[in-house]
Parts: structure tokens; sequence; C-alpha cells
């Protein structure tokens, strides 16, 4: 039990009669990386949405570290602990890169009046302590963007995007991490460059599970220990890449009844 | 070393022709020199834009924020000196101060937190009627009196606060709409607030001080509206400091944060509602305590100088200076209040010009005037070698 990072049960979610989610159990170890694949529509996104509480669920449970999330309001799940980027890179693109990063610093700053206007300060010395924190990921995963950490973010191509958001959901030291879809919009060699810098943030974060949803196998087979596979909202398949790709039922859901 | 103190000079020279300019268009009274002004004004704009040297002289203001900080309150000083006995432009001076803290705190709703609020006119207006019924029935210190006019609208604006939450962009800029027309409304079938005739308000007097008295320096009678003046001067560099270091702090971040991508925020812990109220009930204090000493000066309120039109002026400020950007609001509510005074040929059609003015704005310049310079946090920025 106690090597489960996120146990799923039962999880539901329905949009008037469109059933997104159908009854889903999933359970994820501690340190796993976990591949989410399934054709479009299958309900692999909305099932982000409903752990990270955007959505909230039609029935089922979700516990994360022994704690019930199911539910929750984002704020509280992030503070929990799971953190995620998204399919199409939600960052402020007016803001440089250095706000957008410590955006996720967000629940260990104090934001009373007291410290941010009057008692300036301490301000700043809490500042150089989230400053240090950005910067040290920034060195880690994208260090050809420290001489531009003011430069808005809009000025950046999309894999220095997905960049900076893994910085933002890794900031706040996640146990878990969602990412949606990282290769999407990229060319061959950025994915090729992203799945290395995948293994990277394993190799350099103890204690971090991640599930990734991903469309390239090439990277799904690279990085995953187990894969699931949805469709219509069921999870119709599960467990290590070569076995799920072999699977008939997969193949039926990717290409269709004839071949 | 030299470059240093040539940007100096420069920073200085664009303080000393923006008072003299100031100083001349207030002074002269025929309008076509005001318009030659204008227009003047309008090409060296052009010119600058071209030639980039707008955009150096912007770079070492920014460099030299003290210094150019210090000077142009020397500036404004002598503007004041200049003018000490006369009214009419001392009492205009003061109302574009008034405005533009005003639209800073506009500012920190829409510029910061993407909160369009169309009822600026009717915050502003109660913090007026606050100052109208304590100056008359109370004997209260005035100081509190323009506090408890914030204070007001800061109460009045928690009515709209649900309404703005559960609502987003457009919509709750169309509750703000609704309310501003109603605020108007009732102030003006309300006897008690003095109805459509308005009611009087007392001069400010603070500790001792009578601000509506003419006093002599040196055997000079200097103008009564200087103590306005002065108190509006020490009101404006109060809010402008209080809105640049709120910028710069986390709760600047979170406000932007909200503005972009909400659901981004809210991933990251960020708490939209309590932002959302905390900023809406910022702007609302700035404009109650701005808008009661705005009373006082006046002397008298009623509801026609809190219209909804007016929320629409203030919002403009905001459009055609930039959004965001406190350099702006200056420019533009100098030009908004200053303009239709000296043209009183343009008077007539203020609203349409400034609708044209906004569109034009939107259309070519949608950044305004002096657009905002993102917050760059200091020492950010690593240089590639020292990273190793």
């Amino acid at each position: 039990m106690s090597d489960i990072c996120l146990r799923v049960k039962r999880i539901e979610k329905r949009f008037g009669g469109l059933v997104a989610l159908d009854k889903v159990d999933l359970d994820i170890k501690k340190d796993e990386v976990l591949g989410l694949i399934g054709p479009n529509g299958s309900g692999k996104t909305t099932f982000f949405n409903i752990l990270t509480g955007i959505y909230p669920a039609s029935g089922g449970s979700v516990v994360f570290e022994g704690q019930d999330i199911t539910n929750q309001p984002p704020q509280v799940v992030y503070k929990s602990g799971v953190s995620r980027t998204f399919q199409r890179s939600r960052l402020c693109l007016e803001l440089s890169v250095f706000d957008n990063v410590a955006i996720g610093d967000h629940p260990r700053l104090n934001h009373g009046f007291w410290h941010n206007i009057i008692n300036r300060r301490m301000f700043w010395q809490e500042f150089q302590s989230c400053r240090n924190r950005v910067i040290e990921l920034i060195d880690q995963f994208a260090p050809h963007l420290l001489d531009k950490m003011d430069h808005p973010v809009g000025g950046f191509p999309m894999i220095d995007r997905r960049r900076i958001e893994v910085c933002r959901a890794l900031l706040g030291e996640p146990k878990l991490l969602l990412l949606d879809e990282p290769s999407a919009g990229m060319t061959e060699e950025e994915t090729r460059q992203l799945t290395d810098e995948v293994l990277e943030i394993r190799k350099r974060k103890s204690n971090l599970s991640v599930i990734i949803i991903e469309h390239e196998m090439g990277v799904i087979s690279k990085i995953t220990d187990r894969c699931v596979v949805f469709n219509f909202g069921r999870k119709i398949c599960e467990g290590v890449y070569a076995k799920v790709a072999s699977n008939k039922q997969v193949q039926k859901a990717y290409l269709g009844e004839d071949l | 070393m030299n470059e240093f103190f040539l940007s100096r000079v420069g920073v200085l020279v664009a303080i000393v022709f923006a008072a003299l300019y100031i100083s001349a268009l207030l002074y002269i009274e025929s309008e076509t020199m005001v318009g030659a002004l204008v227009i003047g004004l309008a090409i060296l704009w052009l010119v600058g834009n071209r030639t980039g040297s707008s955009g150096r002289l912007s770079a070492t203001i920014r460099k030299n924020t003290r210094y150019t900080g210090t000077l142009s309150l020397i500036a404004v000083i002598t503007v004041a000196a200049f003018f000490y006995n006369d009214h009419f432009n001392l009492l205009m001076l003061t109302t574009v101060m008034i405005f533009v803290v005003a639209c800073i705190g506009l500012n920190i709703q829409f510029g910061y937190t993407g909160l369009l609020n169309f009822a600026g006119a009717a915050f502003f207006g109660a913090g007026g009627y606050t100052a109208a019924v304590l100056t008359s029935n109370t004997a209260m210190p005035h100081l509190v009196v323009l506090l408890c006019g914030g204070i007001v609208a800061v109460l009045i604006g928690f009515i709209l606060i649900l309404p703005v939450l559960r609502t987003r962009g457009h919509y709750a800029a169309v509750v703000t709409i609704a309310f501003s027309l109603l605020f108007r409304t009732l102030v003006e079938v309300n006897q008690v607030l003095g109805g459509a005739q308005g009611a009087p308000v007392s001069g400010l007097n603070l500790f001792g001080w009578d601000f509506n008295k003419n006093f002599e320096i040196g055997g000079f009678e200097v103008s009564f509206y200087i103590n306005y003046f002065i108190f509006a001067s020490l009101l404006l560099l109060i809010s402008i400091i209080f809105s640049r270091t709120l910028e710069r702090s986390w709760i600047g971040l979170n406000l932007d944060t909200i503005r972009l991508d909400e659901v981004a925020a809210m991933c990251f812990g960020i708490d939209i509602a309590r932002w959302k109220t905390t900023a809406f009930a910022m702007g609302n204090f700035m404009l109650g305590v701005v808008g009661a000493f705005y009373a006082t000066m006046l002397g008298f309120i009623a509801p026609n100088n809190f219209t909804f039109g007016d929320s629409l002026i203030m919002v403009s400020i905001i459009l055609l200076g930039g959004i965001g950007s406190i350099p702006g609001i200056i420019l533009a509510a100098a030009i908004v209040i200053i303009l239709p005074e000296k043209l009183q040929a343009i008077e007539e059609y203020r609203f349409l010009i400034f609708a044209v003015g906004v569109i034009l704005i939107l259309l070519f310049r949608p950044n305004g005037l002096i657009r905002r310079r993102m917050r760059i946090f200091p020492g950010v920025i690593v240089k590639a070698d020292t990273s190793v």
C-alpha cells in the first residue's frame, strides 16, 4: 500500500449524455512513469482535468498519498503535490520567463500585504530564495534561457515554452507530475530532445511519479514503465509497452476493425 | 561616465520641456495657439518614435528612476509656483492629478487583474457623497473623512463582487455598467443625498489649516487651490509608489497571472476569488478616497458629476495611455482633461473625439501611447559565463 502514489477508483465523468470517463480504475506506484495513450477523444485529458480538480468528477474517488483529493479545488490539489503541464501550453505570454516559472512557487510564498508592500526587506529576502530555486531549475532543463530570463515567453519557440512549463510544474517539488502531450506541435528532432529531458527529470528527481499523455509511440516506448490505454472513456488495456502494443483490442482502437 | 552624464542631461531637458510645455498650454488663451501647440507635440512625438530617441529616453528614465522622480517633483512645484494665483489653472492641474489617481486605482483592477470596471465614476461618487454627508453632519477630522470615502466605496463594491466573480470578461463589465447607471439614478431620486440638485461639501481642513483660504507668502497672495494642488500631488505620489510596489511583488504576479490565464493560475494554487476581490477593493478604495477629496475641492457634488459617461472617460484614459502603464495614464489624463477646456471648439464634441481616439489607438497602437513595461525582477538574468 505504501508504495502506491495515486489510487483512482471507479472515476466517472459525464458531460450531459456523453460519458467521457466510465468507471476508470488506476494505480500509480511511487517513482513510476506511466504512459496514458488512446485515440483522440478517449478521455485522457479529461482524466487529467479531474485529477487536478478543474472538473468535478461525476463519481468515484481519487486518493493521493493517502489523502482524498476527489473534487478538491485545483489549488488544494496543487498544494498536496500534483502538478501538470497543458496540451496547448498555458503560459502567460506577456510575462517573462522568470515570472512564468515563479508562479509554481505560489503555495510557498508569503502573499500578505505587510510582507509584500511595506516590509520590502523581508520580501527581497524571500525573493532571493525563490529566484535561486527558479535559476537552478532553468539551469538544469533550459540553460540557454538563463540570460533571457527577462524576455516575454511569447517570443520563444514551442519547445522552449514546454521546457518553461515543465520547470514551472517542477518548482513546487511535486510528487506527481502530469505531462499532457509534451510533443504536440514539435518536430521529430525536438521530440527526441524532449524525450531525453523527461528521462533527465526522472534521473534527477527522486520520489517523483509521472503520468504522460502521448501520441508518439517512440516516446512512450522509451520512457514509460507501464502503459494504460483508454478508448471511449474506458480503460481497455494495461501493462508494459510491448505487451500493450501487441494487444488486439488496442490495435483495433487505433487502426480500426479490418486490420 | 560621459554617457551617464549625457543621459542625465537628456532626462533633465525632457522634464524641463514637459514643464514648459504644460505651462505654455495652460497659460495661452488663443485657441489657434493651443491647437498649434497640440499639433507640434504630436509631430514631435512621431519624430521621437521614428528616430528611436523616445525609446532611448524611456530606457534612461527607467535606469534613473530616483533622479527622474526628484526632478519631476521639482518640476511640479515650479509649475505650481508659476500659477500661484491662477485659480482656474490650478484647479485644472489638480483635477488632472485626481483623475490620474482614480485611473491608477482602476488600473489595478483592469490593467493588472483584467477586471473591466465601468463603474469608476460611481465609486468615485460614493467617496464624494460620503464626504458630503460626513463633513456637513459630523465633526470628524477630514483626514478620516477621506479614508471613510475609500472605505464606503470598498463596501459598496462588495455588493458587486459576487456577480463580478461569477462572470468573466465582458459579462463582468456589463455588471459594472448596470451598477454605474443604477448608482446615478439612486443618488438622483434619493432626497437624503440632495437629489438631482446635489449636496454641499465643506472645504478641507487638515490640522487646523483651512484649505479654502488664500494665503500670503512673502507678500504674494497665493490661491487657495495651491493647498489642494499640494495634497493631490501627495496622493498621486503615494498611489504611484503603491502601484509600482504592488506590481513588483508576489501580489502583482498573482494579479497578472489571473488576467492572462485563470486556469493556469488555479492549477498553481492561486486563489482567484481572493485576488480578484482584493484588486477590486484596492482600486475602489483609491477611487473613493480621491472622490471624497475631489468633492471637498469643488465644495459641491451632484449626480451629474458621476455619470456613466465619466466612467467611460476613466476607462478611455487607461486605454489611450496604455493598459497597465502609469506614465501612459498621466499623459492620457492630461490630454483628456485639459484639451476640452482649452479648446472650447471641441468641448461639445469631446465624447465623440475621445471615442474616435480610443478606436484609432486600439486599431493602430493597441498598447496605448506609452505601453506598459512588464515587470523585471532584479537579478533574474544570469550571464552565461557565470552560471557554470
